[in-house]
């Protein structure tokens, strides 16, 4: 395989993967938050 | 109270998978090299894909932003609708530039040309970088939100006349090549299946990041706001016991300059 | 709105007229750009020549953040934008105030940084008619995105650093059609300099109306 399609591939799935793996996070973590102070998550939020 | 994730993100995910899956095989292992290209008109099945989810956030974001500068339809949602989808804009021009370099280096032998595509794609990255920049700003959320959606508006205004003028300013030079899709590579067949798998896949994982995001924005939102109202509660007790105190105070000194008023008014009628 | 709109270039200029800063400091500043642009380039004669059209634009490009700055900050220093409010002016005039005072000030500039040119790069100036044309309609353009966004980042803390991460970018086409439009008439370059004055006007009204349009709701809220 050539070098050039290797690094593009890698990047691309390495980036969406690592951007997706953040916001899995931080949807985790905001969740978690939301949780403790006992914050209805599914409720829409007033404008 | 777990976050209610909708069945359809659910649904969406998972099909984005199966298609990210089939694009990397298709792309990575089926498909022959190209005639003319070799090995590298595999960057192609995955390239556009990316651009095209670009321009399919930006148009998001502005339709979102005009939606909430409208008075008659303005809510949250197009605000943070118009913030998530130009994060995973930026994402992904940045991955186009980038396969896109890539694919220049081996094809004209260098990293970057002034082409008109390539020009007015680097431009709309800077811009939306500025537009998540002035998001990111502290203050009062409904000012933020006005003046980021007045500003993604302005971007958006911009890129047909950087289109233009970069159209203009190539055509004294070179002959477009990037994408004239015929040129460089013929594409059909099981070729072709992989591109339009490509972009469906890609289509998908916008998708699912979006609204993922979206529900994240939410959800701050709305613990920024409990914290607010938290402390404006606090705030407010504090105020109303220091209203107390002051008031109290106040009336004790009142009585005491009331008294103390009586005192030379008392001594004049004396002395009078 | 124009009877406004005058209001606000009297005020603007009698303000720069005692402070100055424009011409002190902005105008040295540019001149200074010009002096290490020579330097970038290695004083080369024909390299300079060829350059001066883009050197003068970047040129005027970095002067006008600063200017845009600091037509805004005149504004927030002493809360005369919540006077200018009250005072009931129609917020379309107050824009294109800013943006003819805005455009005065940098066409002085510009004069500045043309003899600039002239006497640092050898570039020969002739057409001054065209010339003076296409320098006015190219900073309206840049004036009415500069006052936008000045309006869009003033009152942030971060306003000195964000407002040309949001300026620059969106000027490129000015930026470029400028300075094609001088390289033809400077004889640089050969061609005609009729689209490009095309693009310039497109970019100067559509930015004037959107400013004219998005400045009410620009001042209102706070």
């Amino acid at each position: 395989m050539n070098a050039y399609v290797e690094a593009a591939y890698l990047i691309t799935f390495g980036s969406i993967g690592s951007y997706t793996a953040w916001i899995l996070y931080k949807s985790h973590s905001v969740s978690k938050l939301a949780q403790e102070l006992k914050i209805d998550s599914n409720s829409e939020s007033k404008s | 109270m777990k976050p209610k994730k909708s069945p359809v993100i659910r649904v969406i995910g998972f099909l984005a998978l199966i298609f990210i899956g089939a694009t990397l095989v298709l792309g990575l292992k089926i498909t022959p090299p190209d005639a003319i290209q070799g090995q590298m008109v595999r960057i192609i099945y995955i390239h556009p894909p990316l651009a095209w989810v670009a321009f399919l956030a930006y148009g998001t974001t502005a339709i979102a932003s005009g939606l909430y500068l409208w008075k008659r339809t303005r809510a949250r949602i197009w605000d943070q609708l118009s913030g998530a989808s130009a994060e995973v804009g930026v994402v992904f021009t940045g991955l186009t530039l980038v396969t896109g370099s890539i694919w220049g280096r081996p094809t004209w032998g260098v990293w970057w040309t002034w082409d008109p595509l390539l020009t007015a794609t680097a431009l709309l990255f800077v811009l939306y970088l500025g537009y998540l920049a002035l998001r990111k700003l502290p203050g009062d959320i409904n000012q933020r939100s006005k003046r980021s959606a007045i500003a993604a508006l302005i971007a958006f205004i911009d890129v047909p006349i950087v289109q233009m003028s970069v159209l203009w300013w190539h055509s004294l030079h070179q002959k477009p090549t990037v994408f004239n899709p015929g040129q460089p590579a013929q594409i059909h067949g099981i070729m072709a299946d992989t591109l339009l798998i490509g972009f469906i896949a890609f289509t998908l994982v916008w998708l699912w990041l979006l609204f993922t995001r979206l529900g994240v924005i939410k959800l701050e939102e709305k613990i920024e706001l409990y914290g607010l109202e938290v402390a404006l509660r606090e705030r407010r007790g504090e105020v109303n016991k220091d209203l107390v105190e002051t008031s109290q105070d106040s009336h004790s000194k009142t009585s005491l300059s009331t008294s103390s008023k009586q005192g030379p008014d008392s001594q004049v009628l004396v002395q009078k | 709105m124009l009877h406004d709109a005058l209001l606000i270039i009297r005020k603007d200029l009698k303000i720069e007229f005692r402070s100055k800063v424009t011409t002190n400091q902005v105008a040295p500043m540019a001149i200074v750009i010009l002096i290490l642009f020579a330097f970038a380039l290695d004083t080369h004669q024909h390299k300079l020549i060829l350059a001066a059209p883009g050197l003068f634009w970047v040129a005027v490009l970095f002067s006008m953040s600063l200017a845009i700055h600091r037509s805004f900050s005149i504004e927030t220093s002493s809360s005369t934008r919540d006077g200018l409010r009250l005072l009931g002016l129609d917020p379309g005039g107050i824009f294109l105030g800013k943006v003819i005072v805005l455009t005065i000030e940098m066409f002085v500039l510009e004069i500045i940084l043309g003899f600039g040119i002239v006497v640092l790069y050898s570039a020969t100036l002739h057409n001054y008619f065209l010339l003076i044309s296409i320098t006015i309609l190219s900073t309206l353009g840049l004036a009415a995105a500069g006052t936008i966004f000045g309006s869009l980042a003033s009152s942030f803390k971060t306003k000195d650093t964000l407002l040309p991460l949001l300026f620059l970018p969106i000027s490129a086409p000015v930026l470029l059609s400028a300075t094609k439009a001088f390289q033809t008439e400077l004889g640089t370059v050969i061609g005609s300099s009729h689209p490009w004055i095309r693009i310039l006007g497109v970019f100067a009204v559509v930015y004037l109306t959107v400013g004219v349009l998005a400045f009410g709701p620009l001042l209102e809220e706070q």
